[in-house]
């Protein structure tokens, strides 16, 4: 039976629904913050140059380090569940609804590893695969 | 009805755009010459018009968001309508003003 059937969304109904729901509006509202300093900063402040050695700089601060880092993983929470929802919304099988929920986090491990690669780089002054 | 197809649109370009920009910018772990090489490409006439179309997405995706927090913590139910194009307008106003800031790296590029 598709989970849609049961007449609630099934992205709330499914396992950890409540807890997917609750944490899709806190990282909703931790991006307004984050992403709102993120493009004012970058964009509309005054590096407007975005070179490497005007990042690099920035990137010493432990705290843009911790900005940055928090909006990697709440900036990627929030993307791939509502990805998530949205595909759930179509009436997936409960296995096939858990091996997308699997896929998205190991997407998500990863790209927040790999996002993070690039702070320390940018942290370190030097690419991590050379350059 | 509309609103909320929207969202889900906005948020769909928004999620495909946050693995792309990771990708971009990780192009940092090649070297600082490898990323301002990126960002040199990034910066012309074609990707600036690109990115104010994003900000326009942020903002809609952004601030009709906090509406359907506003309506699940309980406020504003009855006057949502009012509520989402209020939170239009302000949009819109910050899309002005980016796409004045736009302009100026647009002509500049």
């Amino acid at each position: 039976m598709s989970v849609r059937e049961q007449g609630q969304p099934a992205w709330l109904t499914g396992p950890g629904g409540a807890v997917a729901w609750l944490l899709q509006r806190l990282s909703g509202f931790i991006l307004i913050l984050l992403l709102g300093t993120h493009l004012l900063l970058l964009h509309y402040g005054g590096d407007q140059q975005l070179a490497f050695a005007s990042v690099t700089v920035r990137l010493k601060t432990a705290l843009f380090i911790v900005i940055d880092t928090a909006l990697l993983a709440s900036g990627l929470y929030h993307g791939l569940n509502g990805l998530r929802n949205v595909v759930l919304d179509w009436g997936l099988s409960r296995r096939a609804a858990a091996a997308l929920t699997t896929v998205l986090w190991i997407v998500g491990l990863f790209m927040t590893i790999y996002g993070a690669t690039a702070l320390y780089s940018f942290w370190s002054g030097r690419g991590v695969f050379g350059g | 009805m509309y609103a909320w197809l929207f969202h889900r649109v906005t948020g769909l370009i928004l999620v495909f755009y946050i693995i792309l920009h990771i990708f971009v910018i990780a192009s940092v772990n090649f070297g600082g010459g490898s990323f301002d090489a990126t960002m040199r490409l990034l910066t012309s006439k074609p990707f600036i018009v690109i990115d104010l179309l994003l900000v326009g997405v942020v903002l809609y995706h952004g601030l009709n968001g906090l509406r359907i927090i506003f309506f699940d913590l309980g406020y504003g139910i009855r006057n949502q309508r009012s509520i989402f194009w209020a939170l239009m307008a302000v949009g819109t106003v910050i899309f002005i003003f980016a796409a004045y800031e736009s302009s100026k790296l647009f002509f500049r590029a």
